[in-house]
Formats: C-alpha cells, structure tokens, sequence
C-alpha cells in the first residue's frame, strides 16, 4: 500500500495543493517582515477574521460564495491598514518589540470579540466547489483545493505585478531595502506602512475565505495557521516572498507524506522541527531575507 | 526603603492569617491560584525583566510541568515530590531545547519560536490521545502527597501556595542579587558591552530561559494538582497574556512588582465577575493601550 | 621589548565596501601604541576584528600568553576577553541603570567561570572573588576620583566621568592589552589632562596599550609608535618623530579625509 504509485501520487498532490495553501497564508506575514521589519502575531487572527467574515457574509447577507469572499478579502484590505496606522505606524521607530506586543493585544481583541461574536462552538462555511472532485489517473483531486491552488497563482502574480510596476509596489521595495534613505528621498513612509498592513490583510484574508471551507470555523483557528505561516516564513527566509512560496510547498508535501507514511503527531511536529532546524543551520532562511521580484 | 520593608512584613503577616481571617472557599480558592500564578510570575520576570528577553514560551513550560506531573501521578502512580521534581526538570529540558536554538538568532526569531513552541506544544496535546486523551483532558488527579503529608483542605492548599510562591520570590531573589543576576541585567541593558566585560551572553540568557522554563513547570504541576483536571487549554495562549500584563503593568525587572501585579489581576478579574472572554478582551486593550500610550513601560 | 599582539594580513570586507585590506602590525609589550588615520580609514573595524565583534575575512590575530602564543583569530569576544584582550568602543558604553561600582563589579566577571547554583548561593570561593573584585573597584573608583558617585547610577554621571568610569572598567582585571577607541573624544582640556595621566601609568602596570585616537597632539605626545591607517591599507609606521614629518600622513588626513 505504502509504495503504491497511485497512493504516492495522491499524496503529492495533496501535499502540493496544501502548500500552495500554507504560501497563500503565510505571504502576508513575509510582506510585512520583509517591507516594515515588523512581526506581526495578529496575523492568525486576520486568517480567522477574513473565514468568520465570509461566513458572517453568506448567513447573515445571504450572498453566493464567490462574491462573498472577494468582498471581504477587500475589506479585510481596509482592517489591514487600519492596523498597520493604529499598531505600526507610531511603532516603526521603537524597538521591534512594542509591535509584537501591539499586534498581539490586537488579536487577543480579535479573537475573543469573535467568540463573544459567534460562540466557540465550530461553524462551517458551503463552498460550491466543496462537493466537486474529479479523477486524473487514480489520483483525486477536489474542488475546493484547486480554488486554493488557483487563487495562490492569480494572488502571487497579481503580487509580483503590483510590486514591480505600481508607485506604490516600487516605495514598498525600496522601503524594504533601507527605511532612512526612503524619508530622505521624501517617500511618506507611514502611506507605504498602511498599504503593506492593507496588501498583507488582503492576502491573508483571502487565504481565509479560500481554505477555511475545508475545515471547521471556531475563534481559535488562527494558531495553526500562525505555526505553520511563521515556519514558512522562517524556512524561506524571513520576508522572501518565492522563498515562502516553495517552503509553503515543500512543508506542505513533508506533511503529506508524514501523515501518509507515518503519523498525525510527526506530521504536526515537522513545521516546527524544520524551523528549529533552519535556525541552527541557516538564521538567514534557505533563500536569504530580502523582498526580491 | 523603611516603608517598603515595613508594608512587605504586613502583606506576609496578612497573607500567613489570611485563612483564619476569611473561612470563604472562594476567596480561598482565588488565594490559592494567585500564589500559583506568582510562581509564573517570577519565571516570566526573570526572562522578560532581567534579560529583557519576550519570551512568550511560558504557558509552554506551565502546560509541559502540568501533564508531565499529572502523567507520572496518574500513569505512574508516583508520589508528588517525585512527580513534581519530574515536572521542573521536564520544563528545565524543554527550555534548554527550545532556547538553544533560538537564542542564538535573532531577537524577531526567538519570540517567533517561543510562541510557535507553545502553540505546537498545544496542538501535540490535543492530537496525542492515546496519551493525554486529547481534548477530553485528564481527570481525577490526585492530592499531593509532599514528604509523607497529603494536602487535601483548603487550607492546607492556600499553605502549599503561598509557600510555593515565597519559595519562588526567595529564589529569583537571590539569582538577581547574586553575580549572575548582575550579568543579566547587564546582557538586558548593553549585549555589545556585556560581551566586551567577557560576559557569555548566550550562556547568561539560556540558564535563565531554562531557570524560567523550571519555575513555570512547577507552577504547572502546582496547578494541575489542584484543580485535579488538566486538558489542552493549559496551553492556553491566554494565560501568556495574562502574564504579560502582571509583569508589565506591575513592573518588569523588579522583585515585588510583579507580584503585586499578580495578585491584582487575578483578584480583580474575580470581584468584577468577568467571563473568560470579557477578561481577555478587556487584557487586550489593556495591554493595546500600554503599547500605544506607555511604550516605555514595556521593557525596563 | 617584544610584541604582544601580532595581527597578520587581516582583511575585512562589508558586502562591497572594503574596511580592511591586509593589515600586518605589531604592538610590542608595555607600549602605548597609537592608530591614526582619517574617517572611515577602518580603525573601529581593526579593534572589532581583534577583538573578536566581527568576523574578519582572513588573517591571523596572535597574543603572546604567559608562555607561548595564542591565536586569537576566530575566537568569540568572550574568549578574546578572557585571553586579556580588553577594548573599548568608540561610542561611549557604560551601563547606564546599574550603579557605578555595579559597572565595574560587572567588569569584572570575565573570569573565573562560575556555576550560577554557586553564584545564586554565594559559596565561599564566589564571596572571596566578589571581595577581591569590591577591593580593587574601591581602588580604581579612587584613582578616576569616581568614590563619591559609587553608589548612584551610572547615568547621572558626567560625560567626562563615564569616560573614565569607562576606562576604569577596561582596568578591573588587569588585562595584558587594552584597545581603546577615541578615550579623548568629546572631553574638555582638563579632563584630557587626567585622562592623560592615567593612560601614561598603563605600561607601569602591565597593561599595554592599543589607543586610536583622533587627538594628534596627545598621540604624538603619549605614544611610542603610531601606525597610520588609510583606506584600509597601513600607510606607514614609526616613531611619533617620524610620522609627524611624514608627508602622505599629512597628505591622507588632507587629501581625503
Ligand atoms: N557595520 C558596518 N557595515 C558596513 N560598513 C561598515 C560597517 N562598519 C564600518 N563600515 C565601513 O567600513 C569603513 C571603515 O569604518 P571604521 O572602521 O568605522 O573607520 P574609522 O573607525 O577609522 O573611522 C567605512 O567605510 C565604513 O563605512
Ligand atoms: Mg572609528
């Protein structure tokens, strides 16, 4: 069973679809690093956020899917700078520990205003493409995940274009490369920080609204994707972008297999021991820790 | 320097009369937690105050000495000065693990992996049920018995805290008194000049990361022995939380304060009568504020 | 008189900037030794190499010990300390919070190594060093006039005072060789007068001394030898007669410094 092809496929494609999921998730906590050098620990709770966002959407308003979810990864954009103006801005000049702190009150708030919100008992959000799966050589693949693979490609390349050629895109890498020089040359800093917190929510959001169909809705979700976001990032290099996105993919397939081959607890454990790992052997991450394009 | 001393006599003297005065088990029950929680109180000081390190690894040696004491109790059927012994040097070695590695990095990287090891920690809690029966927790977990006594009343249980916590105060009390407490302080305030006095840095900050790691796995097993049920929310990042705002709020590098912050914020929370998730909402915007309006509260 | 420090083709690089470009130099024993060169000539970057704060490119950094030589060359700052290699930085360093016999208490706890439980616990052998440490930091607050302040905290001192509560520090064990970057810098005139005594009685006690200094007028007046610094590169070497006339000396602070 264990060397089937098909079993071994099967397990690499969940594994791949996993991961592009883990990069969508993580690549707002890397943008933010790597453009502000900024943690920023509410970052879980802007994944649960965007999820509870869309269910609140589809409920309460009654709206499909789709349109749901595009909706609220946009206002998840505006709670993005809303927290980077409140937590970041007055912040940038202190040490790096007044944001870790703020951001973490922000979502110790966001957390338990959702389970006063929304009770702890986990909800679950209909996605169309949930129920849909089709077959390629034995190996299935669903609905839902491709949704996931394909968002990852049109968030990625979308991000790759906004930084390259928009105004904006174009301060965000310089301010990455050296802060003071930006002031000097009379870039507004604090407008670069509120669209690096507004981007970075965005993409989180929409991680959210994308993934959380698969599982269950509760207000502690976040920590899971916070674990394995700040392993991605650390294993890419913190604030590389690529560097996230094949770490996303590579910790996504060891799970698979772990989980496949092995066990539930070694699979948990892998993104953490891979992260020790880094540390010890490369602090800079495999791909170094500059934003590139 | 006359009044403080004379104040901290009254508070002991108070604190030692204390059940002959009240004979509430509920403000016993508050008592005995908040000496508990001044054991964690002092670990997190040690790191958070003295290096000047964001550890937010504490709940994870709490949670590591509550299931490690409650396993060998329940498991194993050994007495509590084993277990407990068990319990500090079980939150000793996940420090040491945890600590290598990321004391050696960047400041960013160690409250990362400080954080990332309690939510894994949480998460091996909740999946490993043939262990620790996942989210259904464990239960009936005996008194303990310490040198030949079992602590069964209440009483008996405020005197295991509150000496617990004495013991807990005298031992950072003498560690930030000594030599070493001065190489902390040192490491906390200039790591560049400390290393130019041929100070170990990294060693000063690990034996005190694994020191910290220690009294929070004893407050774990204090803790799991009392409520005598113990599931995943051990974990619980709340209590970190909680923590930060003790230490900060009462002020961090000092011995008293942060007992002083520990005895406020857990009996106010209980006079007030707030739920769970109003309290952590409203540490949140405390500890929101301090950032905002306080910054220089925060690292001492 | 024989060397005591001998640094052997160092090179240092930042990404693309070259600091150092294989410096050979000797510093001989009971010297005061000067570095002069002009901004940004790579004597800050020199003393971080020696002293083990930055990692050099390639060379060889050697200290000769009691009795044969010890390669200093990729050892951490601590050991470097511990093999009695001392420095100061260019940037005033004191620790502003700790009392002033606190600071240099601290000092002095390069060695020996004890284990915290003893430390924690006070055994006898950690009391009879921390008494020893109390004996000579009530001698050296005594000789930088500094007694009157020991109990207060570092930072209501005077500029001048903490350069000397500085100086003090670096002297609290004794070390064989002592760095300092700019000990004059930022001090009035008469202070530069203490100063300059207290630097004149190092080689009487053993300690030698490695100063860079931007003062010419007190290096060519307290030094032995004096290396010159350039871009990167030693410009020469000699005595203090000897650079003073030198003309690319003159012409390197001139020309662009
Ligand atoms: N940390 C650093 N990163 C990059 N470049 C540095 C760094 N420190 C020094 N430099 C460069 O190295 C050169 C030598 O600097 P430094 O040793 O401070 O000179 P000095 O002490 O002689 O004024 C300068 O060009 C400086 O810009
Ligand atoms: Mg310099």
């Amino acid at each position: 069973m264990a060397t089937d092809p098909v079993f071994l496929a099967q397990l690499a494609a969940n594994g791949f679809s996993v991961g592009l999921g883990y990069a969508l998730a993580a690549v707002g906590l890397a943008l933010i690093f790597g453009i502000l050098g900024q943690v920023n620990f509410a970052h879980g709770e802007l994944y649960m956020l965007g999820a509870f966002l869309l269910f609140w959407a589809m409920k309460q308003l009654g709206l499909p899917y789709g349109i749901a979810a595009v909706l609220m990864a946009a206002l998840m954009a505006g709670f993005g700078a809303l927290l980077a103006h409140v937590v970041i801005v007055p912040n940038l000049d202190r040490g790096f520990e007044s944001v870790v702190l703020g951001t973490l009150a922000v979502g110790i708030i966001l957390q338990n205003a959702v389970r006063l919100g929304f009770g702890a008992t986990p909800l679950d959000v209909a996605s169309p493409l949930e129920s849909q799966a089709f077959e390629i050589g034995g190996v299935l693949l669903f609905g839902q995940r491709m949704l996931v693979c394909a968002t990852f490609l049109a968030a990625f390349s979308g991000l790759y274009a906004f930084l390259r050629y928009s105004e904006i895109g174009r301060a965000m890498r310089a301010m990455a490369q050296n802060r003071e020089a930006c002031v000097m040359v009379g870039i507004d800093v604090r407008r670069v920080t509120r669209w690096t917190g507004a981007l970075a929510a965005a993409l989180t959001g929409l991680a959210g609204v994308v993934i959380s169909p698969l599982f269950d809705l509760y207000p502690n979700m976040g920590t899971e994707v916070v674990i394995k976001s700040f392993a991605v990032v650390i294993i890419g290099g913190m604030g590389n972008i690529w560097g996230a996105a094949i770490a996303g993919v590579a910790l996504g397939l060891a799970e698979s297999y772990a989980g496949g081959l092995g066990n539930a607890a070694i699979r948990d454990g892998i993104a953490f021991i891979v992260m020790i790992a880094m540390l010890l052997a490369r602090p800079q991450g495999l791909f170094g820790r500059t934003v590139r394009v | 320097m006359r009044r403080r001393s004379a104040l901290l006599w009254a508070a002991a003297l108070g604190a030692l009369l204390l059940p002959l005065a009240v004979d509430s088990p509920y403000v016993l029950h508050i008592a005995i937690v908040t000496g508990i929680y001044i054991v964690l109180v002092q670990s997190l000081n040690l790191v958070l105050g003295y290096c000047g390190l964001l550890s937010l690894a504490s709940p994870a040696f709490f949670g590591v000495g509550a299931y490690v004491a409650t396993l060998l109790a329940l498991r194993q059927g050994w007495d509590s000065t084993a277990t407990l012994a068990m319990a500090m040097l079980a939150g000793i070695f996940s420090a040491l693990v945890v600590g290598f590695p990321s004391l050696r990095v960047s400041r960013h990287s160690f409250v990362i992996v400080t954080l990332s090891a309690t939510l894994l920690l949480q998460l091996v809690a909740l999946n490993w049920e043939e262990m620790t029966r996942g989210s259904l927790g464990l239960a009936n977990i005996p008194a303990p018995r310490l040198f030949g006594m079992t602590v069964r009343t209440r009483i008996e249980w405020y005197y295991l805290s509150a000496a617990a916590a004495a013991i807990a105060v005298f031992c950072t009390w003498l560690l930030v008194s000594s030599r070493f407490g001065r190489a902390m302080i040192a490491t906390r305030d200039d790591e560049q000049l400390a290393l130019a006095c041929g100070i170990d840095v990294f060693r000063t900050r690990l034996v005190a990361f694994c020191l910290s790691g220690g009294l929070a796995a004893v407050a774990g097993s204090l803790y799991a022995h009392f409520i005598s049920y113990i599931d995943p929310g051990v974990f619980g990042f709340s209590v970190s939380e909680t923590l930060l705002i003790m230490v900060i709020l009462g002020g961090s590098g000092t011995l008293w304060g942060p007992v002083a912050g520990a005895v406020v914020f857990t009996a106010l929370p209980e006079m007030l009568r707030l739920t769970p998730e109003i309290r952590s909402l409203l540490y949140g915007v405390i500890l929101l504020s301090l950032v905002l309006y306080r910054p220089r509260r925060l690292f001492p | 008189m024989s060397g005591v420090l001998r640094v052997e083709g160092l090179s240092k690089s930042y990404r693309r900037v070259t600091a150092l470009d294989s410096v050979s130099l000797e510093v001989r024993q009971g010297s005061i030794t000067g570095l002069i060169g002009p901004n940004g000539s790579g004597k800050s970057t020199l003393f971080d190499c020696i002293s083990g704060f930055q990692r050099q490119d390639s060379c060889r950094v050697l200290l000769q010990g009691e009795k044969n030589l010890l390669d200093l060359s990729d050892l951490p700052p601590v050991k470097v300390v511990r093999a009695g290699v001392r420095r100061t930085f260019q940037q005033l360093r004191v620790f502003p919070r700790l009392s002033v016999l606190d600071n240099l208490l601290t000092a002095a706890q390069a060695a020996p190594g004890f284990s915290t439980l003893a430390e924690a616990l006070r055994w006898p052998a950690v009391r009879r060093h921390e008494s020893k440490n109390c004996e000579r930091a009530a001698q050296v607050l005594e000789e930088c006039s500094l007694s009157p302040h020991a109990q207060g905290p570092a930072s209501a001192l005077s500029y001048g005072q903490k350069k000397l509560l500085e100086l003090g520090m670096a002297l609290m064990t004794n070390p064989k060789i002592l760095l300092l970057d700019e000990p004059v810098a930022g001090v009035n005139p008469t202070l530069i007068g203490n100063l300059r005594q207290e630097l004149l009685r190092m080689p009487k006690r053993g300690v030698t001394l490695f100063v860079v200094e931007h003062n010419l007028k007190l290096v060519f007046d307290i030094c032995d030898w004096i290396f010159v610094l350039d871009r990167g590169r030693l410009l020469t070497a000699g005595t203090p007669a000897d650079v003073s006339k030198d003309e690319r000396v003159l012409e390197a602070y001139l020309g662009h410094g």
